[in-house]
């Protein structure tokens, strides 16, 4: 795990979607400190971004939110969100 | 005195590199004018400030030097928080986006001239405008309730700050025995389950301080937000303590007296009473003309939630009908986005893309307990339209509930980082 969120993927995610998309995140998630249980994305690596979100659609992963969150995003908006996560820092 | 776009800009804080080119200045800067501080008008001041890149100024217009949030302050109340956890300047605003914020009263606007007027008569132009006034109250609709009254003795404390902190001394104060007597708003209303995550926590605290006590919630509905959870909740760990009852045993409220709830049904009595009023759109909204006679702001488009009464203005967060978004912080937060994009995209030609809106409202209802209602919504036309959603269950195991309780605490620190930061 800690192996693959080094690693950085290049990906073809639409980076501006991805930033648009990305604002609805974080309305929880900060780039700098994980409060309560709801963890930091900048910086996540895009293949296990990606594999994540579809656990979360799927079902997979469980958590009413961000199963909401899952479904309501096409692939493209996975990609999209992957490519932009992977290129941001935690602060 | 009238403020020039160039005199604001002389006075912003992150404008000296405009400045230096005063011609380009001049010739590019587009200027965005906020009215309110809350959820959404900070929320949108922030985007658009951040995003534009000082191809936009922004200027935020709000009475008060700091926000507290309506949000998380019944955790005030049950002894959660304290008021400086859910307290917020705007400094982050001004210093880490260049957002002009003046400490002042919006009266009027002018919307031929494009200019807002302060209450000590300065002008201030603008490209576009965002009002987002959040609520004020129909004090109109009761006899011996208002502004004076709910600050002084009886507070309504539904906007989070000094009233806050007088209902909860109040009950530091109350007796052992004592009924705490709320009546909860008519609809429409600021955060629909906030009534009832308040009498969670006024129960917590009684509980723990004192059990004798009761809480009794006088409501003018029939049903209201995650009843069954709230149900469930009160019966789990407040046995007996909190009482519901509907408006067909109630009626609804006509006037308030030391003591005493009056409603067209009867008279009911409480040792702290906390009568929630009727709300309509903030003050600025009316003065503006962009409430109905409803007493909230019609939109003509959910992709930009720009006034159907008057062209150029935005209005959003609570102040706003836009259909199925309810009137929440998240809610107000998540519209900003959506407006900050769509006024970028016409100040500046930024690229655009299909609004996609979110709630999610948590509510802690005892220790470690936590239930959320949650929904994906988009526009069509001038409504704000639901996809697909999520309420939690009862009977959910502890582990659930307590994972919902750190969420509700994670996504409290996000979002007012998002808005504030």
């Amino acid at each position: 795990m800690g192996f693959l969120m080094m690693q950085t993927t290049a990906w073809s995610g639409d980076i501006e979607l991805g930033e648009y998309l990305a604002q609805e995140c974080m309305g929880c998630h900060q780039s700098h400190e994980i409060v309560g249980n709801v963890p930091i994305i900048h910086g996540l690596d895009a293949a296990y971004f990606i594999e994540a979100m579809n656990d979360y659609r799927d079902g997979f992963r469980e958590n009413q939110t961000m199963n909401l969150v899952a479904m309501s995003l096409s692939e493209e908006d996975v990609e999209a969100l992957a490519a932009y996560f992977a290129l941001q820092q935690q602060k | 005195m009238s403020i020039t776009r160039r005199s604001v800009l002389g006075a912003g804080v992150a404008t000296a590199a405009i400045l230096s080119a005063p011609k380009i200045a001049k010739a590019s800067a587009k200027r965005l004018v906020v009215i309110g501080g809350g959820a959404a008008g900070a929320t949108v001041a922030r985007y658009v400030a951040k995003d534009s890149k000082g191809d936009v100024e922004v200027v935020l217009i709000e009475a008060n030097k700091t926000y507290t949030t309506c949000f998380f302050s019944n955790w005030y109340l049950g002894g959660y928080r304290n008021m400086d956890d859910i307290t917020h300047s705007y400094d982050g605003l001004a210093n880490n986006h260049g957002v002009k914020v003046i400490n002042a009263m919006a009266t009027g606007v002018n919307a031929d001239g494009k200019e807002v007027i302060l209450a000590d008569g300065t002008k201030i132009s603008y490209d576009r405008l965002v009002i987002a006034p959040g609520i004020d109250f129909r004090y109109d609709l009761y006899d011996g309730y208002d502004a004076a009254v709910a600050d002084n003795s009886i507070p309504h404390a539904y906007k989070a700050g000094a009233q806050t902190v007088m209902l909860k001394k109040q009950l530091e104060a109350m007796d052992d025995g004592g009924v705490f007597l709320m009546m909860a708003p008519p609809n429409p209303y600021r955060c629909p389950p906030g009534p009832y995550e308040r009498a969670s926590m006024v129960a917590n605290y009684l509980k723990n301080n004192k059990p004798k006590s009761k809480v009794v919630i006088l409501d003018p509905k029939e049903k209201h937000s995650k009843m069954a959870l709230f149900r469930e909740a009160w019966a789990k760990h407040y046995d007996g303590m909190v009482e519901w009852m509907p408006g067909s045993e109630v009626g609804s409220m006509q006037a308030v007296r030391a003591g005493e709830i009056i409603t067209d049904k009867g008279s009911f009595k409480g040792a702290v009473l906390n009568p929630i009023p009727a709300q309509k759109a903030g003050k600025i909204a009316h003065a503006a003309g962009i409430a109905d006679a409803s007493g909230w702001c019609p939109i003509k488009s959910a992709s930009t939630f720009e006034s159907a009464l008057v062209p150029g203005i935005h209005v959003l967060g609570d102040a706003c009908i836009n259909g199925a978004m309810p009137k929440s912080g998240f809610s107000a937060n998540s519209q900003a986005k959506v407006v900050a994009l769509a006024i970028r995209a016409e100040l500046t030609g930024s690229r655009t893309f299909d609004p996609r809106f979110r709630n999610t409202c948590w509510s802690l209802v005892a220790d470690n307990d936590s239930v959320k209602v949650g929904a994906n919504y988009k526009a069509e036309g001038d409504k704000v339209v639901k996809v697909t959603g999520f309420i939690s269950s009862t009977g959910e195991e502890d582990l659930i509930r307590e994972q919902t309780f750190m969420e509700a605490e994670g996504w409290y620190a996000g979002i007012t980082s998002d808005m504030f930061s």
